[in-house]
């Protein structure tokens, strides 16, 4: 039975292979991730280990430098051979070409940690007295100076002196004796471009320590062990650590652990040994790479369970076209168990390969990946050649091959499930109206339903939508929201349930209401398309269920990038309403116009707008006609002619309403100033001085009162938390109002990061070096959204790409799919060849076909994740969406996106149809005809 | 007797081609090897033969003697080792792919014997597919359905019940009908029939007869049929028979007592052919 299971396989191999391509593809994923992540850890934990190299213990400080006593007790311990201060610092390096600021380190005195420092040297020697440096050989020819050259080492002494006068630093001639090789360790041992020795190293740094009242301390931030022989790394930390404790050091052993008698944050000295220091060092190091590597896995996931779809379409439809074969097996005397079994076989089979292929794959993959980022930023150590770990390997295969079985699971009992003699009349189209379809039918609403109800309750919580009916306030407004997301993202989960479920139901009768569409123009081929594509309702629904999986992820993550940089972009909008603004911070004397000069430069730089200078005045103001201290709040306020405000501000209908003896006031400072549209305030200078009684409470006036201006309060859409009023207005509320502010609108095709670092390099250069000028700051709104859209876009880009593997796996489904039906339609494509279909409109029919299936699997897909996308960032961005206003109501539909997608699908159906299509037409109808 | 009813109508929506000269089909020095070298099999080894214009002829001959070969030959569904197959003036064994697909849609009717319909298709669908496969533009567009010429057929085949049904619905018989409704309905110069009746019980198999002798008769088409049966082919205008790949003689105005004594005159000269049925 398996011989003859695998002359099976090999006889339907060809019809393997798609399958295979898909699963290697998932494990591959697998693999990939895994070997990469192995790759890190592994370069983590060597350039750690590097920096203890020949150490057993080490002991650390968290606070106090440890002192040469402390050293000499360390060394003195039971169980410790040697032991030796290390210093761990930093200096900056003066050369003939620059500067720079390196890590600084001592050499060490005992041989057995010596020889760590001896490998690293590249030529010359250790530097073995005062002056003399060895550094690393990069960093000797960015600073000009070779060996035997010299270089300064400056140092900030630090000094007693509170007075605050700025120390000068001193600079200390050094001499270069040796230069070290920097390829290892120079990731995350940022300490070892320069080693001095210990005196010089400890005299350097003695800024470094400082006591309470800003006195250097000198000493070492670590002291190295070297255990006796005989003794474990464990006893040689325990003796050091009660010998610290008697000397009267707080110590610890392990993690932070109360028990030990510490309560505070971490206690002055760990006494680790080299294990415990590089295990959580990498695991510090790796914290957010594990997150990431379960997120990536996670996709990978979804990845391998499209696969598996693909996989089950596939055995159920080599099942289906052997059926016949099954049924003699059966007939002939073969048990139902020999039959499943060889089923299962031919899966293991194909499982093993595929994975082993996808495992090759992936590990080609990280070294390719290890190999372009090496290549992209060369500084990072990254290793050369794959690290293959066990479970790296081991993993993928199982995974991969354990998938492919059990997709085949439910094939293998189809195909026993039959009488052998039923098995033997040709197939009737499968009944959707049994009771189990029914069964799944039900469940399928009852999902899509409740998760739908689900997610429209939680997209209203999370954003707030109840939040005064629930509370009366909008206090406990954030633990809704949580509870609103996680609502969403169950209900959202659910009813995509619910929709996979459906399928059966759902997609054959859209396939058919597009194809009864396409076919109305195209004549007989493309009604047998659309007929063919929903020939066998299970099979066209799993297809394009796996391929609906992914592009409803993918257009998801789009919509939802989209419409959360729209809401974000529109929430910026609101708290800088300009794009780039230019102020004068004022000297020490008030407030300072900002110089013609500034003005003249900023205005120039290309891809600025339009432009206007602003009044600006801090200003205090209280409600009604009269100026009362007691209920005085500060105000900004801006001045320009409405023309130029309207010509610099996003929308001009913000500022339609400034008038001589109006205020705008933008809608959030109205909340805050407890003011509303149409009432009356009164504003004054802020120098304006109140006088206070014991308790701080104002009394009156210091001097006399303030004349006070009045304004009626007109409140708009405008963000941020300045008031505009027409420059009268300004100065006859205080005249001390200067010009000290320019608004700068960019044009809408200018990079906006790009063009405020100009303005900020022209503010910059404009304004020199002399000191009278008062400091200009260039601040806005169109840099940090371009900064947001930019993060965005980058994670899009990388979310997109992973998920592109599942989509990828679905489109080699539909090929996989359509060529196995074109093999099991052979002879009727041969009688249509006979009645006069030339080889083009076979060729057409099975694109038609493939496009069908694919496209409305894209179609769909790009309906749901819109839907799930919109409501996603909707949920998630909450609180920002009431700041964006009623932005997060309309989603943002990135049609070209979009479409691209669905184009993607539909052109991915069309080459899908191309292999199959060539085998179909390549046989001659006679050939066909004869086929039995 | 079903005919009669209809007789009138049939003679009027199909006129005659226009002229007549020549043979509608013939094949000139026609072989067909299959393999090469000592596993070659010669399924037909220098066939020359004439299918007269409007007449209803059949081919007999005992099994594996090449009636189908020559009859996919002739319908241009697959291509001579060496020889002419010629459709009127047209030589099939000059022409490619799309030309031959083209010919086989405009010029042609096949009848197979496993009647090969498209089981997505309704019995009517499938009657007019060969109609449609042009699609409303572009090259070789075909003939319009005549929806007339569709009523006649239907209504001759019985099949006007049916027409809704799928094949898997439908009995042998009926299934039949359809694939020879199918044949005749673009009007084609030559229709060819691969046992037509094999999967019929008589009294089926003699109106699928008549009906195609009516078609010859009434309509001047061209019916070149291979039968195994005597009375079956009593219905045509001539009998020819194959034996091994060649021409062993013809019968012309059969009768099934004289189809079957030439059958056994072959059988004896040719004892190791295997037995006719
Ligand atoms: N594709 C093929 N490859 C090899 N030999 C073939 C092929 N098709 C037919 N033959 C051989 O050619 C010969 C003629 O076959 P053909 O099908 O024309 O016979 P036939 O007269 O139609 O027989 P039957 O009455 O049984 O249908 C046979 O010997 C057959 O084995
Ligand atoms: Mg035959």
């Amino acid at each position: 039975m398996l011989r003859l299971t695998l002359r099976q396989a090999r006889s339907t191999a060809g019809r393997l292979l798609l399958a295979g391509v898909a699963v290697a593809m998932g494990t591959g994923f697998v693999a990939a991730v895994l070997l990469t992540s192995a790759l890190f850890t592994r370069t983590t934990t060597d350039s750690v280990a590097a920096q203890y190299r020949g150490a057993d213990v080490v002991v650390r400080t968290n606070g106090t430098p440890l002192t040469d006593a402390e050293v000499a007790d360390v060394a003195g311990a039971p169980s410790v051979a040697a032991a030796d201060g290390r210093v761990d610092s930093g200096v900056q390096l003066v050369g003939a070409s620059g500067t720079e600021y390196a890590g600084l380190r001592n050499t060490t005195t005992a041989p057995a940690l010596a020889a760590a420092d001896h490998d690293r040297l590249a030529a010359g020697e250790l530097p073995s007295s005062s002056g003399q440096v060895a550094l690393s050989a990069a960093t000797a020819q960015r600073l000009g100076a070779g060996l035997g050259g010299s270089l300064s080492v400056r140092t900030y002494p630090v000094t007693t002196d509170l007075s605050g006068a700025a120390t000068e630093p001193v600079d200390v001639p050094v001499t270069v004796v040796g230069l070290l090789s920097d390829d290892t360790g120079a990731l995350f041992d940022s300490s070892g471009a320069v080693l001095a020795t210990t005196a010089d190293a400890l005299a350097w740094s003695s800024g470094s320590y400082t006591d309470v009242s800003g006195a250097p301390l000198t000493g070492y931030s670590a002291v190295l062990v070297v255990t006796a022989p005989g003794a474990s790394p464990q006893e040689a930390r325990d003796a050091v650590a009660d010998r610290l404790r008697t000397a009267g050091l707080q110590t610890q052993t392990g993690e932070w652990d109360p028990s030990q008698g510490w309560t505070g944050d971490a206690p002055p000295v760990d006494v680790l040994t080299t294990q415990q220091v590089v295990d959580s060092a990498v695991d510090s190091a790796l914290g957010g790479t594990r997150v990431l590597t379960s997120v990536v896995l996670a996709f990978a996931a979804v990845a391998l369970f499209v696969a598996t779809t693909v996989i089950t379409n596939t055995f159920s439809v080599l099942v289906a076209q052997r059926t016949h074969q099954l049924a003699l097996l059966r007939c002939v005397g073969a048990t139902k168990r020999q039959v499943q079994r060889s089923v299962l076989a031919e899966a293991a089979a194909l499982g093993v390969v595929a994975s082993s292929v996808g495992v090759l794959v992936g590990a080609g993959l990280s070294t390719v990946a290890a190999a372009v980022l090496a290549h992209l930023a060369p500084g990072v150590p990254v290793p050369t050649g794959v690290v293959l770990t066990p479970a790296a390997v081991v993993a993928p295969l199982v995974v991969g091959t354990g998938v492919t079985v059990v997709a085949a699971l439910a094939p293998a009992r189809a195909a026993t499930r039959v009488s052998p003699l039923a098995a033997l009349r040709p197939a009737a189209a499968p009944d959707l109206r049994t009771r189990t379809s029914r069964l799944r039918l039900a469940s399928s609403l009852v999902l899509l339903l409740g998760g739908g109800v689900l997610l429209v309750g939680g997209v209203l919580l999370a954003t707030g939508v109840f939040a005064d009916a629930v509370n009366g306030a909008t206090g406990t407004s954030d633990e809704l929201a949580v509870w609103g997301v996680a609502a969403a993202v169950v209900g959202g989960m659910a009813s995509f349930s619910g929709v996979l479920l459906g399928a059966v139901f759902l997609v054959p009768r859209a396939v058919g209401l597009v194809g009864r569409l396409v076919a109305r123009g195209g004549g007989a081929p493309a009604r047998l398309a659309a007929l063919n594509a929903v020939r066998n309702p299970r099979r066209t629904a799993s297809t394009t269920g796996a391929l609906l999986i992914g592009t409803t992820l993918v257009a998801l993550m789009v919509v939802g990038a989209a419409t959360t940089s729209r809401t974000l972009a529109a929430a910026l909008d609101r708290q800088y309403p300009v794009d780039v603004q230019v102020t004068s911070l004022g000297g020490p004397d008030g407030p300072e116009p900002l110089a013609p000069e500034v003005v003249r430069a900023a205005t120039a730089v290309p891809g600025v707008r339009a432009w206007t200078p602003v009044l600006t005045a801090s200003l205090t103001a209280n409600r009604g006609t009269t100026p009362d201290p007691r209920s005085q709040t500060w105000l900004e306020a801006a001045a320009a002619s409405r023309g130029q405000l309207a010509s610099v501000l996003p929308d001009p209908a913000w500022v339609a309403a400034l008038a001589p003896g109006t205020v705008v006031v933008p809608r959030d400072l109205a909340t805050s100033l407890g003011v509303s549209d149409g009432d009356e305030v009164v504003a004054y200078p802020s120098t304006t001085q109140a006088q206070y009684d014991d308790q701080g409470t104002p009394t009156g006036w210091a001097g006399a009162a303030p004349q006070g201006h009045v304004l009626r309060v007109a409140v708009t859409d405008l963000g941020g938390y300045q008031a505009l009023v027409l420059p009268g207005d300004l100065t006859a509320a205080d005249p001390a109002a200067t010009t000290s502010g320019l608004w700068v609108h960019l044009s809408a095709d200018a990079d906006p990061v790009a063009v405020a670092d100009d303005v900020q390099t022209a503010v910059t250069d404009a304004g020199g070096t002399d000191a009278s000028t008062s400091p200009v700051a260039v601040s806005g709104a169109a840099a940090e959204r371009a900064g947001y859209e930019r993060v965005i876009d980058t994670m899009l880009l990388v979310v997109v790409g992973l998920l592109a593997v599942a989509v990828l796996i679905a489109l080699v489904g539909v090929a996989n799919t359509l060529s196995l039906s074109v093999i099991e339609r052979t002879r009727e494509n041969a009688v249509l060849r006979a009645l006069g279909l030339t080889r083009g409109q076979l060729r057409r029919m099975l694109a038609l076909e493939g496009a069908l299936v694919a496209g409305v699997g894209g179609l769909l897909g790009v309906v749901l994740g819109s839907l799930y996308g919109w409501a996603g960032a909707a949920s998630l961005l909450g609180g920002a969406a009431a700041a964006g206003g009623s932005a997060i109501w309309t989603p943002e539909l990135p049609w070209g996106r979009l479409a691209l997608l669905l184009g993607v699908a539909v052109a991915a159906g069309l080459l899908a149809s191309v292999l199959p299509a060539r085998r179909a037409v390549r046989t001659p109808p006679v050939a066909a005809l004869a086929e039995q | 007797m079903v005919l009669a009813g209809h007789a009138g109508r049939m003679t009027s929506t199909a006129p005659l081609p226009e002229s007549p000269a020549g043979p509608a089909a013939s094949a000139v020095g026609l072989t067909k090897t299959y393999g090469r070298g000592p596993a070659a099999v010669h399924a037909l080894r220098g066939v020359d033969v004439t299918f007269g214009r409007g007449a209803f002829t059949a081919i007999m001959g005992p099994s594996g003697s090449g009636k189908s070969t020559l009859l996919h030959l002739l319908a241009g569904l697959d291509t001579a080792t060496s020889g002419q197959v010629l459709l009127g003036e047209t030589d099939l064994t000059r022409l490619d792919d799309t030309a031959l697909t083209l010919l086989r849609r405009e010029r042609l009717g096949f009848v197979f014997q496993q009647f090969n319909l498209l089981p997505v298709l309704t019995a009517e669908q499938n009657i007019v597919l060969p109609t449609e496969l042009g699609g409303r533009r572009g090259r070789g567009a075909g003939a319009p359905l005549d929806r007339e010429w569709l009523g006649v057929l239907v209504d001759v085949l019985g099949l006007r019940e049916r027409l809704a049904h799928r094949p898997s619905e439908l009995s042998g018989g009926q299934q039949q009908r359809v694939a020879i409704a199918r044949a005749l309905v673009t009007k084609p110069e030559l229709v060819l029939a691969d046992e037509p009746t094999g999967n019929l019980d008589s009294r089926s198999g003699a109106e699928v007869l008549d009906f195609l002798r009516r078609s010859v008769r009434e309509l001047g088409r061209t019916v070149v049929m291979v039968t195994h049966d005597a009375v079956a082919a009593s219905y045509a205008d001539r009998v020819v028979l194959l034996a091994d790949g060649a021409l062993a003689g013809e019968v012309t105005d059969p009768t099934p007592e004289a189809v079957t004594a030439a059958l056994d005159a072959l059988r004896t000269s040719l004892p190791m052919a295997g037995s006719a049925r």
